[in-house]
């Protein structure tokens, strides 16, 4: 298990080492979970060599969450009365994002048939 | 004595566990989505915190080393993604297309419906950016000048809307391909969404993971053409 995570950690430091030495715009994390699957792809690594904590911290994902949705504890005072106008337009945009973005993976998928 | 009480990294990792659980628990108890575990456990936290009048700095000692997890977590979406390998290099095109149509339908509904409630400009900028995975998020909501605190507030709102709602608008819009279902989630909801994804199963979680990644991407490219013209 402690190679396990001892992969991951270390791809995760990687990806964030590239991304500051670089400056680039694209997270360190989004860019560690590209070399994990280059590395996975050219067989370095074999998932059976990581999958048991990949598990753990996939399957746990949401509750990693948790300490950042706290934090608007701070940030209460700057929304002042725009709170309902905020949580309106962020509910309704995103359920219509996920209808558009569905449908049009959905469409194409079907044409490709 | 309070102080090296409150200011253990413990207090903060037991009472996270603690109100995730009760989350968890009244989540499988009634099985609607509106009691998403995630919602609950913030809302039990913050009711804590704020009654007995406790600093987030307190809290954030033993939170900080839940959130370190967040960076491992998404990188072994990496893992996901290779074992769906020949269904992404199978559909990579459908896949483009929809994050691309998502990701710009997300820019332009925030910056019409923003204008229509009559929101500030500086608000409307700093809301932009919430359906993207929040490294990306801040660090574009800082370059149009906006509020980085308002960009996360956004983000949160619309990932745990995401991850109550996908189950019921995917059968809603008949969205029924498990690669349409996992990318639109991760293109409008980011990784909160995502933990929902994966709860429905290996594809879309996969899915959902790479609509991360290309979401984030291809808004970075379409957020400075689109708010040039429509601000």
């Amino acid at each position: 298990m402690i190679i396990q995570f001892l992969f991951i950690f270390g791809i995760t430091y990687l990806g964030e080492l590239i991304s500051t030495l670089f400056s680039l715009q694209i997270p360190g994390t989004i860019l560690g979970m590209l070399i994990m699957f280059f590395l996975l792809s050219i067989g370095i690594i074999k998932v059976k060599q990581i999958e048991k904590a990949a598990n753990i911290l996939l399957l746990n994902m949401a509750i990693f969450f948790l300490p950042p949705g706290i934090k608007l504890v701070d940030s209460l005072d700057i929304l002042k009365g725009n709170w309902l106008k905020l949580i309106i337009i962020a509910v309704t945009t995103t359920l219509i994002t996920m209808v558009v973005t569905g449908k049009v993976v959905d469409f194409f998928i079907r044409r490709k048939k | 004595m309070k102080e090296s009480i409150l200011y253990n990294p413990l207090f903060g990792i037991i009472l996270s566990l603690m109100t995730y659980e009760i989350g968890k628990k009244i989540y499988t108890k009634w099985r609607y989505p509106i009691f998403n575990p995630l919602m609950i456990a913030i809302t039990l936290t913050i009711l804590f915190l704020l009654k007995f009048n406790i600093p987030y700095e307190a809290y954030s000692r033993g939170g900080d080393i839940i959130m370190f997890f967040l960076g491992p977590a998404t990188v072994v979406l990496g893992v996901s993604l290779y074992k769906n390998s020949q269904r992404l290099k199978e559909y990579f095109l459908p896949i483009l297309a929809g994050v691309t149509a998502g990701s710009f339908t997300a820019i332009v509904s925030v910056i019409i419906l923003g204008k229509a409630l009559g929101l500030k400009k500086e608000l409307i900028i700093s809301v932009i950016p919430k359906s993207i995975t929040t490294p990306i998020g801040i660090e574009l909501s800082k370059s149009l000048g906006g509020n980085p605190s308002i960009t996360v507030i956004g983000i949160m709102i619309t990932g745990i809307t995401g991850a109550i709602s996908s189950p019921f608008i995917c059968k809603l819009f008949k969205i029924e391909n498990k690669i349409s279902k996992g990318i639109g989630i991760g293109t409008s909801s980011h990784a909160v969404g995502t933990s929902k994804a994966i709860e429905m199963g290996e594809v879309e979680g996969a899915m959902s993971g790479l609509a991360i990644g290309m979401a984030g991407l291809v808004t970075i490219f379409l957020v400075p053409i689109l708010a040039k013209f429509l601000i």
